[in-house]
């Protein structure tokens, strides 16, 4: 039987991809026409500007060009859908950023990338004609010599940049990052409400980078045209060169450059964007499948699915879905199975949310221990008393875990005054580590080897969707089952859910007050929305045990929880948290 | 959908609404105004004190102690003193900027603030010291520009009002300009207040704790309105002139000063000045609303994104309504459109040829009714949704026209002691309790000049929508209510808090049995005890099932 992730992605991750591409092509005719207008600009002749364009777009060679222009797009699109990621990857230096550009499926997709690139600007200077059209062009008049069209290599090496550029910023600013919508509108509002500040960030986006290609052409300008030269045996001009400062002050040229980066650009971003809408719509699971075939293919298994992360978030996007829209398939959830009278779907779902919960929550606990490992231990000294901590049992066992890492370092420096030879050995190993640290210190290499902030902690958090989404979905269940539950089934779990939520809560509290950060504040940065997820996911959890209080009320004491618990849910439920 | 109020309907409505009267007050009804099957009107100079027996009690006007308090309730009163003294530092720019600055010197300091439009209403609202034609372009480039940015087909001529002006139009309180107090926002689940002074200050008061946190932020400008978290103990949103403050309030915190570092601030470009904020019941997502931004803004606030739902036409968002189940919002614009979204989709009907812009509305318990009303006529609609069919396809299910069901134009009646006074008139406010069984409305400013009077009305939705007249509400004399709300948590029938031009914050107990309660004491005395062998609590059916 084919597994759930071959039939997802037969069944509707094509589908979504190749809808996704077609309304790009679509799109892309407008968008040519639309550059094709702008770029043959001419100010001083405007009537004939708009004649001349009337002609060039009934033309079959612009027909040509545009179809030319399609299959390309068509292509590119279909090698990028590979590059998208729900998971957004978190370096913890600059050096692994860069590294991680270097692996083989990002090397490729680079180079298509700029391939791509080289590919379209080629396609403009072909459709604007004039002095862009070909590589070469006589020398003279009166001669037979050909010479290098600098024009046109300028604007194709461009693209090749633009390529480049794209994709770095495509991995290194997350740009493959899909990010769930917080309100599923339906996808033509969601594009028409991004179609235009996504024009207004590409153009600002092209006008940053535009600059960086003039200063490299600049300087190294000559190494491509020389070596083009001497490979197609074509002269250099005499008449003119584009890399000296007079070259470059072409004000058309920058005009020429800047659409066609803009072009290059600006379809790729929209189709990203219409592949990210596509393929983060709500998918709907069956709860239960009475077909065979499907047996495999339900809820449960798609929030099981982890090697396939976007069927996993799908699963719980739709179970949080389900958990606050859907009576009918809440009923279907809470209902018992025939015969037997087990509530196994209840106890599916359930055992998978609580498994994600308590997955984050030891990662979480597990960093906060090392925090209070590392923190430096207070000595004691004179009539001080120790500080107590004996709060609660979480934090003295945390002590004892923290002195047991401790230990074995003091063994270490005891034994060196024994053998000369270990002696000998650690000194060597102190050396390096001096060395490295040292080496370290120097500004460029701190740049690239130094932690960046908060790393760690935004490792820990980079699939907290997930979890934000069993949060949610438990606790709207549970508040659904107070009316809708007719069996009970919720409530025999009820401790295990409210506990969960509880220590996770504590243990993020404790994180972000010790391990945050700066805070949120000064850390606005639009490109990396997925740092505010562990915010967000203090946000729900707290939300979500209010939620849950405030639909069983006082029947919440009734449960058999233990006594910290209870102190918490009493602080809850006076609304003083 | 295209949905038609029109004569016929409401010729029929207020037949039906005559019946309706007919049956429960079980009098022959002259055809008179519903002002004349009111209970008498209190006298000048009694109080409104609380509702007993269906009876609004009133007491002596001298007996001011008693009025303001109730169990213990904090008790709120923003002397005239004070709240002249706040007025005269109204404008925080004037408090810090020596006053002889000219007018252009602070139009750089509101283009560094504000930018353009910030810059074009400063020069707007001294229109005194600039020469006339000055002003006279400014405001048609303020029009202008609001227009831009506002993507729609005509011109609207609220575009053109400054900030005050607007926020004074649009908000939900009588005179917001001269009001000492500018918003005020119960906390859904406790019992827990904040309000907003006119010199930008928010007041926070809980329930046994004397401590007051005093809210202020350099952004906190013209607070037009105040929100609440839901499912969250202590975070408050404020809608202010150019952004949406979040305030973190820790309730167990002993400061009386939050410092800035508990606020989030959401800004949007063109989406100022907010007027109108309304959270989703889950509290996950908060909706803003600005009369001069043709699109709401739904933010997700932990995230600090916000996610633009826009539809051309009406020219802004002057009002949002969250219905209390969650599936729909009501979203009503400057001009005769209003748009009814249902939130799984965010989908939307929209709803037109209205008689005027719709000025307040308020959802039934259940969000199966909406009654609004509009801004030039004082006559109360209902609309009615049905449920939803299929849930796989999302349906507002709203009925095909709305239906007139309470016409309040002004009248006169006699108050106790024989005198004549005017009530009714066109409506300013109006807000259901959460048990939906009592209707507060709020005038507008009538022919006398003012408008003493709250009329509350009962109501009972199944089966069909009955409104019925219970009584008037009534300050000390001189005073006039600026606001109305209903407590959303109260025990014992409904808890309505009133804010005079005083600055005086009363409550007034509505003591009553909700009719579902009554229901279901006559199902038990008819059918016998049927739960009584089970125990109280959960674990009934949990020991059962195991």
């Amino acid at each position: 039987m084919e597994t759930l992730a071959e039939w997802f992605t037969r069944e509707v991750f094509r589908w979504r991809t190749g809808a996704a591409i077609t309304w790009t092509v679509i799109m892309l005719c407008p968008l040519t026409t639309m550059y094709l207008l702008l770029a043959s600009f001419h100010p001083s002749h405007p009537f004939q500007w708009i004649t001349d364009f009337l002609f060039a777009v009934i033309s079959l060679h612009f027909i040509m060009s545009l179809t030319f222009l399609s299959l390309i797009s068509v292509l590119f699109h279909v090698i990028s859908s590979r590059t998208f990621t729900v998971v957004p990857y978190i370096s913890l230096t600059r050096l692994a950023a860069f590294l991680q550009l270097c692996k083989a499926q990002c090397l490729t997709y680079g180079t298509v990338c700029a391939v791509t690139g080289g590919i379209i600007a080629w396609t403009c200077t072909c459709m604007l004609g004039g002095r862009y059209a070909n590589l070469s062009f006589r020398c003279d008049e009166s001669s037979d010599a050909y010479c290098l069209n600098e024009y046109h290599l300028f604007l194709v090496l461009y693209g090749i940049y633009t390529g480049l550029f794209y994709f770095t910023r495509h991995y290194l600013q997350q740009q493959n990052y899909m990010q769930f919508p917080a309100l599923q509108q339906a996808k033509v509002f969601q594009v028409r409400s991004q179609i235009v500040p996504l024009l207004y960030s590409t153009l600002g986006y092209v006008l940053w980078q535009i600059k960086f290609f003039y200063i490299l052409y600049y300087f190294f300008g000559y190494i491509p045209r020389n070596w083009m030269s001497k490979n197609s045996s074509l002269k250099l001009s005499t008449v003119y060169s584009l890399d000296t400062l007079y070259g470059l002050l072409d004000v058309v040229l920058l005009w020429q450059t800047f659409w066609c980066g803009v072009f290059i650009q600006y379809p790729w971003s929209l189709g990203a964007t219409l592949f990210k809408i596509y393929n983060t719509e709500h998918f709907e699971f069956p709860v239960t499948s009475m077909f065979d075939s499907f047996k495999n293919k339900c809820l449960v298994d798609a929030l099981n699915e982890k090697p396939m992360s976007l069927l996993q978030y799908l699963g719980f996007h739709d179970l949080c879905h389900l958990s606050k829209h859907s009576f009918a398939r809440r009923k279907e959830l809470f209902s018992l199975s025939q015969p037997g009278g087990h509530p196994h779907n209840w106890n599916k779902v359930l055992s998978v949310c609580l498994s994600v919960i308590i997955e984050l929550n030891d990662k979480v606990q597990e960093a906060n221990w090392l925090v209070l490992s590392s923190a430096p231990i207070r000595q004691p000294s004179g009539d001080k008393p120790h500080p107590s901590h004996n709060r609660d049992g979480q934090t003295s066992s945390l002590h004892i875990r923290s002195f047991h890492q401790l230990a074995p370092i003091t063994t270490i420096g005891d034994e060196t005054g024994k053998t000369v030879g270990q002696s000998h050995q650690k000194q060597a190993v102190t050396f390096k580590t001096k060395l490295i640290s040292n080496f370290k210190k120097r500004p460029i290499i701190s740049y690239f080897l130094g932690e960046l902030p908060e790393a760690r902690s935004r490792q820990i958090y980079v699939g907290a969707q997930i979890q934000i989404w069993a949060v949610e979905a438990l606790s709207s269940l549970t508040a659904a089952s107070y009316q809708e539950d007719s069996y009970g089934v919720v409530q025999m779990s009820l401790p295990k859910i409210i506990t969960a939520m509880l220590s996770l809560q504590e243990n993020i509290d404790r994180h972000l007050k010790t391990a945050g950060g700066p805070g949120r504040k000064g850390q606005k940065d639009q490109t990396a929305n997925y740092l505010a997820l562990r915010y967000l996911l203090q946000n729900t959890l707290k939300s979500s045990i209010y939620r849950i209080i405030d639909s069983f009320g006082k029947c919440i004491i009734d449960l058999r929880l233990p006594a910290d618990v209870e102190k918490k849910i009493k602080s809850f439920m006076d609304y003083k948290e | 959908m295209e949905h038609i109020s029109d004569a016929i309907y409401r010729e029929a409505a207020k037949v039906s609404l005559y019946k309706c009267l007919n049956r429960s007050t079980g009098q022959k009804m002259s055809a008179g105004h519903i002002f004349q099957n009111f209970p008498h009107v209190p006298d000048d100079n009694k109080v409104t004190a609380y509702e007993h027996n269906g009876d609004f009690i009133t007491v002596d006007d001298d007996m001011r102690q008693n009025t303001s308090r109730y169990s213990n309730y904090p008790e709120v009163f923003i002397t005239k003193e004070t709240a002249r003294a706040l007025r005269e530092h109204e404008n925080a720019k004037s408090a810090f900027l020596p006053h002889d600055e000219t007018v252009w010197k602070r139009a750089i300091h509101a283009w560094y603030e504000m930018g353009l439009s910030g810059t074009l209403e400063e020069i707007v609202n001294s229109s005194g010291e600039v020469p006339p034609w000055t002003c006279q372009t400014a405001k048609r480039l303020l029009t202008f520009v609001r227009f831009a940015n506002s993507l729609h087909g005509s011109l609207f001529p609220h575009l053109s009002l400054s900030n005050e002006a607007m926020i004074t139009k649009f908000s939900n309180m009588t005179n917001w300009k001269t009001s000492p107090l500018r918003a005020f926002a119960w906390h859904p689940h406790t019992t827990k207040f904040a309000y907003a002074v006119c010199d930008d200050s928010i007041h926070v008061h809980m329930q046994g704790n004397e401590l007051t946190p005093t809210l202020k932020h350099k952004l906190q400008k013209n607070v037009a309105d105040l929100a609440w978290q839901p499912h969250y103990a202590s975070v408050l949103a404020v809608a202010c002139q150019s952004c949406i403050l979040i305030w973190h309030v820790e309730p167990t915190s002993l400061a009386t000063r939050p410092s800035s570092s508990s606020v989030q601030v959401l800004q949007q470009s063109n989406h100022c000045p907010v007027t109108c904020l309304a959270w989703d019941v889950d509290g996950r997502i908060l909706l803003s609303s600005s009369p001069v931004d043709t699109a709401m803004m739904a933010w997700d606030v932990a995230m600090e994104t916000c996610i633009p739902l826009r539809r051309v036409g009406g020219g802004g968002v002057s009002l949002l309504k969250w219905s209390p189940d969650g599936s729909k919002v009501l979203a009503a614009t400057p001009s005769n459109i209003f748009r009814i979204w249902e939130t799984s989709h965010w989908s939307c009907e929209k709803w037109s040829k209205c008689t005027g812009r719709c000025k307040a509305a308020c959802w039934s318990p259940h969000g199966d009714v909406l009654l609004f009303t509009t801004e030039n006529e004082p006559v109360i609609y209902y609309l009615t949704f049905s449920g939803m069919a299929d849930e796989s396809k999302p349906l507002i299910g709203g009925s095909q026209t709305a239906v007139a069901c309470l016409d309040l134009s002004e009248v006169t009646v006699k108050t106790n002691s024989g005198d004549d006074v005017r009530v009714g008139g066109s409506i300013q406010d109006m807000v259901w309790d959460p048990t939906g069984e009592r209707l507060a409305v709020l005038f507008k400013e009538n022919s006398s000049g003012t408008n003493r009077y709250i009329a509350v009305f009962r109501t009972k939705i199944y089966p069909v929508l009955d409104i019925t007249p219970c009584g008037f509400v009534k300050g000390f004399e001189g005073e006039t209510p600026q606001h109305i709300a209903f407590q959303p948590k109260f025990d014992r029938g409904a808890l309505l808090t009133v804010i005079w031009s005083s600055g005086r914050l009363s409550y007034i107990p509505l003591n009553f049995i909700p009719n579902d309660m009554v229901e279901y004491h006559k199902f038990q005395e008819n059918f016998g005890p049927v739960h009584m062998q089970v125990s109280p609590g959960l674990y009934s059916r949990f020991t059962d099932y195991s």
